[in-house]
């Protein structure tokens, strides 16, 4: 028997969802940080999906053209539920001191368990990526949490290669010095501890 | 001159993606390393860069909360995105 067309699972609800359901949620999810906003971008994207199918025109797996539906759909929620404006990431995200040293570098071997602070790492870097401005936000999480290769991911931002690598670098960037202030926070805290 | 003069920390960290991922040229990954070999503050930067893709590569996975796919297949029944029904607050017969 020969295989399905691929467009076959765009217009069967039941088909879409079986097939791409929890790809569209878990990008959904990432992106807006809420299982409300989620479950909206993802009815969104369906509904989408649904009433364009026949204008996909690809012939192999439409992962690529779902996933730019869904980021579309995840943005236009996140954009309008957002209760803060972004972070400005124009300056690279790394401070320094008067003498020109670089800051923000914490004692690795004294740091707490890390394994012991799971959730809270968690939240405090899911809280950072929801401050990132779209486009910033998109490129970590389609590259660094979703795993798509950089030339992929480049192409569903519509960004060359290199524009695509700037944008993941100063995301990085942006989440590394909020990880470091939550390290501050925490040897601060065990500081005191030990003074009591 | 400081060796860790604020240019060359400030192009060290520009350069930390490619340093990562081995897609450096060959002149900026040796002056890269160079740097790193006296620059303190910069391992510091660097190693909380590792750290930080890690902590993302390893985030706890998303699940499906229970019943998602009943509700997203009611509402496909019903035809009706969110966006529609903001847009439209005033029913089918509302022109833009
Ligand atoms: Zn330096």
């Amino acid at each position: 028997m020969p295989p399905d067309p691929p467009i076959r699972a765009l217009l069967d609800p039941e088909l879409l969802l079986e097939r791409y359901g929890e790809r569209i949620y878990r990008l959904a999810r990432r992106m807006t940080n809420s299982d409300a906003d989620a479950e909206d971008a993802m009815q969104n994207t369906l509904i989408k999906i649904l009433r364009k199918a026949d204008t996909y025109r690809g012939d192999s797996d439409p992962m690529g053209w779902i996933y730019r539906i869904t980021l579309n759909e995840a943005r236009e929620i996140h954009r309008r539920r957002s209760r803060r404006p972004a972070v400005s990431l124009d300056q690279l995200p790394i401070e320094f001191d008067e003498s020109g040293h670089a800051l923000g570098v914490r004692d690795h071997e004294r740091r707490p368990d890390r394994a012991a602070m799971a959730t809270e790492i968690d939240e405090r870097i899911r809280a950072a990526i929801d401050e990132l401005p779209d486009g910033y936000r998109e490129a970590v999480v389609l590259h660094d949490i979703e795993g798509v290769p950089y030339a992929e991911a480049a192409d569903l931002l519509e960004l060359t290669l290199g524009g695509f690598k700037t944008r993941l670098h100063r995301a990085r960037l942006h989440l590394r010095s909020r990880l470091d202030a939550l390290w501050s926070e925490m040897t601060a805290d065990g500081a005191r501890t030990e003074d009591a | 001159m400081s060796e860790c003069s604020r240019n060359l920390c400030a192009r060290v960290g520009e350069l930390l993606l490619q340093f990562r991922d081995g897609s450096l040229p060959i002149d900026d990954l040796t002056f890269v390393r160079e740097h790193l070999h006296r620059c303190p503050p910069c391992v510091g930067i660097f190693k909380s860069y590792e750290e930080v893709v890690e902590v993302l590569q390893r985030l706890q996975p998303v699940r499906m909360p229970p019943g998602l796919l009943e509700r997203m297949r009611r509402k496909i029944a019903e035809g009706a995105s969110i966006e529609d029904e903001q847009n439209d607050p005033d029913g089918p017969c509302a022109d833009a």
